[in-house]
């Protein structure tokens, strides 16, 4: 019963949720409120006997649920961060349906099955994405994910294949796919060239699905298509991709000056560190890689949510900004504690309470009361003039005197 | 059944008018992809299901004509503003692309034929999913990548569902396949709308 209502409750909420997709107030806590159902709900599925689709069961794993309730965790945070910020009315329907199938996927008894569910998801991620500049993105990054979730349904079957018929062919055509599948799903380096430019689109959501959720799917499956691959080559192919991985993203960490895209750059060296783990112990390694992929998942939506809601109140995550913005507040700050003590008015003294102009014994009262005008002001400002101003104030202080 | 010849020169066809118009006149090239992959996997399928996956192959053509129908508006209407038609590459050059592909592919089908699948199988299969990607690659409209990624979707349809013909995977390919279209569709009337905005402001 359990798995039955873990596996529908998404797309019956995507549904239900399909007529107040405008209504962000009123969509994103309710689609945080599901998310946080599901989390629940996923270890206590483990016990459900296997669901049978059309002849293919479908069961959890218990070790599979942990981390579909992180990736739980972390979308019931997105959506929450999503009410305050700008995303499009899609997201919210379209990431419950698009989790139901990465929690399909990692029910799946086969890989074969597992890859065609992600195929779908991948869709959804596309869906998620939408946005008036994003379109190109959006269909170059379900291009690229297709074509591995393509590769993992092929793996998938030469697997299973591989186990009933002559095996030869079967591995010959598995290998290749599934190096190619895992390289693209996960975003190992040169094949994860699609995850930078997702990270950049300002649509945390998509971002987290595509470049967190599907790769932890992906590596979920590792131990099923192990068998495909010769286990030097594997372990060779995953120590230089994990440090190809590692210092790609570490090093594109350093160039944007967007918050959302360096957050992208240290998912994707989190990766290569994820990579290296894969390379380790066979019995250990998918372990220590998922959980650490788990962790990511949880610490990137936070970072991408706060990125929104800072590019939110400044106007932009540009990193020049947010740094302009940081370093007005400690002028201010000190600015007001020094007057303070030149004045000999402690501020519990109710010289902040003063009007505007006026002129009694209290001294530093019309500057203070001047500074409340001015922070009205900057309060009915909107988040682009307010970013303007400051990256205003910012570029005259970098210029030289 | 189709000779090798028979079997190039509508590959030829089908490829050739996604990569000639990349607009309302694919939905044609793609039309006829299905029917000839239908046709191929006639002796491993139902015939009602056989009929269902042409049908929702059909609804997906539909759809991308419906959508390159209203791309062609956005471009009549830029055109009588007066601005630069959206660009593209040339049909030239996406024709030589697809044929570049298609001798690749039929070197290719000779010297790494797939196991066990008969020869028109991993012609088409090679043949479309080469064109396709290759496509895929030189395009740059959100439509005519979209065309593309349908292209090599059904190459790789033609050659899974020989293997594995279970109802489930089948079923699970057909909805991919209608799924793809709309987000196609979506994606490129987004893009026409983005594009056509600054003008019309």
């Amino acid at each position: 019963m359990a798995l039955i209502l873990l596996l529908s409750l998404p797309f019956a909420a995507a549904l239900a949720l399909w007529p107040v997709r405008r209504v962000r107030q009123l969509a994103a806590p309710i689609s945080a409120l599901v998310y946080l159902v599901l989390a629940v709900l996923a270890p206590l599925a483990t016990a459900s006997p296997p669901l049978v689709l059309l002849g293919r069961p479908l069961a959890l794993p218990a070790d599979h649920a942990l981390y579909l309730s992180y990736l739980a965790v972390a979308l019931a945070l997105l959506m929450v961060g999503g009410g305050f910020s700008q995303e499009s009315a899609l997201v919210w329907p379209g990431s419950l349906a698009t989790f139901g199938l990465l929690l399909a996927s990692a029910s799946a008894a086969s890989a074969e099955l597992a890859g065609a569910f992600m195929a779908l998801a991948v869709l959804g991620v596309g869906f998620c994405l939408i946005a008036p500049h994003t379109p190109v993105t959006a269909m170059r990054t379900v291009l690229v994910l297709l074509c591995g979730a393509m590769m993992m349904v092929l793996a998938g079957w030469a697997a299973e294949a591989a186990t009933l018929d002559d095996p030869a062919p079967m591995i010959a055509l598995g290998q290749p796919a599934t190096f190619f599948g895992l390289a693209l799903l996960l975003g190992v380096f040169p094949f994860g060239l699609w995850a930078a430019p997702l990270g950049r689109a300002e649509r945390p959501t998509a971002a987290f699905l595509g470049i967190c959720a599907l790769s932890l799917v992906a590596c979920l499956r590792m131990d099923d298509l192990a068998s495909l691959v010769q286990p030097s080559l594997m372990t060779a192919l995953l120590r230089w991709g994990g440090v190809a991985t590692l210092v790609y993203g570490a090093i594109g960490a350093l160039l944007p000056r967007r918050l959302s895209a360096v957050v992208a750059y240290a998912a994707v060296a989190d990766l290569g560190v994820a990579v290296l783990a894969l390379s380790g112990e066979p019995a250990s390694a998918t372990g220590l890689a998922v959980r650490h992929l788990a962790y990511r998942g949880l610490a990137c939506a936070t970072l991408w949510v706060a990125s929104r809601v800072l590019a939110d109140c400044f106007g932009s995550d540009d990193l020049r900004l947010l740094g302009g913005g940081g370093a007005s507040c400690a002028a201010y700050v000190g600015g007001g504690v020094a007057g303070r003590a030149i004045s000999g008015r402690a501020a519990a003294h109710g010289g902040l309470c003063q009007p505007h102009g006026h002129s009694g014994d209290h001294g530093s009262a019309p500057e203070l009361g001047h500074g409340l005008g001015a922070g009205r002001d900057w309060a009915r400002l909107g988040p682009e003039s307010r970013g303007r101003r400051v990256l205003g104030r910012v570029t005259a202080a970098g210029q030289p005197a | 059944m189709l000779t090798t010849t028979q079997l190039v020169l509508v590959l030829a066809l089908a490829t050739g008018l996604v990569a000639l118009s990349a607009r309302r006149l694919a939905a044609l090239g793609l039309a006829i992809q299905f029917t000839l992959s239908a046709l191929l996997l006639a002796p491993v399928m139902l015939q009602p299901v056989l009929i269902a996956r042409l049908s929702l192959g059909f609804a997906a053509c539909l759809i991308l004509f419906l959508s390159a129908t209203s791309l062609a508006r956005a471009q009549r209407s830029r055109m009588r503003a007066g601005a630069p038609p959206l660009a593209r590459m040339g049909s030239l050059f996406s024709l030589l692309c697809v044929a570049l592909a298609g001798f690749v592919a039929t070197g290719i089908y000779r010297a790494f034929p797939l196991p066990g699948l008969p020869e028109e199988i991993t012609l088409a299969s090679y043949w479309l999913v080469m064109a396709g990607l290759l496509l895929a690659t030189m395009e740059g409209s959100v439509l005519s990548q979209g065309l593309a990624a349908m292209t090599a979707l059904n190459g790789f349809g033609v050659v899974f569902l020989r293997l594995e013909s279970g109802l489930l995977m089948i079923g699970l390919l057909s909805l991919l396949e209608i799924g793809l279209a709309l987000t196609v569709a979506v994606l490129s009337d987004q893009q026409t709308e983005s594009l056509s905005r600054p003008e019309i402001d």
